[in-house]
């Protein structure tokens, strides 16, 4: 077990906690007499989710042992590539998820 | 106490309340693996409520992040609750402040959709719309506190054979593959794709915010010049 640089997780705790409720209370308890968003956020907002989820994902499948691995030997990228398949196809979260890890199991134990 | 409200809510969500449990479970096995003891991880649940970006932040943590990175990283997952928020406002602005809150701190796509819809049908006259809300949040909190308690008593058992860490990585696969809808989304998610791999190496996870910047601005401009956007 690490605890990584964060060295107090009840910060990181208080931390997380009020950036999500600032953000769900921005319009219902802060700002008021403002209708909608300022054009140029609602411009950019669509895109700031896709972005953040394809970051997260990118080096955990495209990275094997720190250099970039693209072919069949990077299993995660395989079972990465297939659970993407059927999220595409099933919008099934759980569905995805137990492909993904099946497949990962499957390459790296068999 | 208005019950029928509160009745209605809970209908309402029933059916999106199992799927939850999971996400817990996988926060919670992996959180205790990361520094988080069963209670910390427990408490960031029910404080925070925020499935994805509690499952990013142990995995920034898992990479050696900084908490001002993990920070940075939350605002921007959970930047579409400003989106929520200001919708919902201007239907609830009878409500006084302390409803207003209990209605913010549960807010996320699934509740707001519920309320959304409740709202258009509903005349505030007819059902009290923070009563709504309590029925339709209630379930989807306890959902992830139970299964992130769970989660986190089991996984102390569970062995690094099982590579959980890529489980997390498969529930963002199955958030963003629905939202490719189109070339500027999807060149949105291929611009931060390869700036995150190729950004990997800067320190504390900076590469994150560098590709979720480079992924935004590429979905913009995209959706401004390519034939068929909307500029």
């Amino acid at each position: 077990m690490t605890t990584g640089q964060v060295a107090n997780v009840w910060l990181l705790i208080v931390g997380v906690s009020l950036v999500t409720f600032g953000l769900r209370a921005s319009f219902l308890l802060g700002i008021e007499g403002i209708d909608g968003l300022p054009p140029t956020l609602e411009r950019v907002m669509p895109f700031v989710p896709t972005a953040v989820l394809a970051a997260l994902v990118a080096p955990n499948v495209f990275l094997g042992g720190g250099a970039v691995a693209v072919g069949p030997g990077n299993a995660r990228l395989v079972a990465g590539l297939l659970a993407f398949g059927v999220a595409w196809y099933t919008e099934n979260m759980l569905a995805t998820v137990g492909t993904g890890m099946a497949v990962l199991w499957l390459l790296l134990w068999v | 106490m208005d019950t029928s409200e509160c009745v209605a809510g809970l209908r309402a969500v029933a059916p999106a309340v199992p799927p939850i449990v999971p996400v817990g479970i996988l926060f919670g096995a992996t959180a205790v693996r990361t520094g988080f003891t069963p209670t910390s991880a427990t408490a960031l649940s029910l404080f925070a409520f925020a499935g994805t970006a509690q499952l990013a932040a142990v995995e920034l943590l898992r990479e050696g992040a900084t908490l001002r990175v993990v920070l940075a990283t939350i605002v921007l997952i959970n930047l579409r609750y400003v989106i929520f928020s200001a919708s919902l406002a201007p239907k609830v602005r009878h409500l006084s402040r302390p409803w207003r809150a209990l209605i913010a701190y549960p807010l996320f796509d699934l509740n707001y959709a519920l309320a959304a819809a409740r709202f258009e049908d509903i005349d505030p006259e007819e059902g009290h719309r923070g009563w709504y809300m309590v029925g339709v949040s209630l379930p989807l909190v306890a959902a992830l506190v139970v299964g992130t308690l769970a989660g986190s008593l089991l996984g102390g058992a569970v062995g690094d054979g099982l590579q959980l860490d890529f489980a997390i990585t498969l529930v963002f696969v199955s958030l963003l593959a629905p939202q490719i809808r189109g070339g500027p989304t999807a060149l949105a998610a291929i611009g931060a794709l390869v700036v995150a791999v190729v950004a990997a190496d800067l320190p504390v996870n900076l590469g994150l915010l560098v590709a979720v910047t480079c992924g935004t601005v590429v979905g913009v401009l995209a959706e401004m010049y390519l034939p068929g956007g909307s500029g």
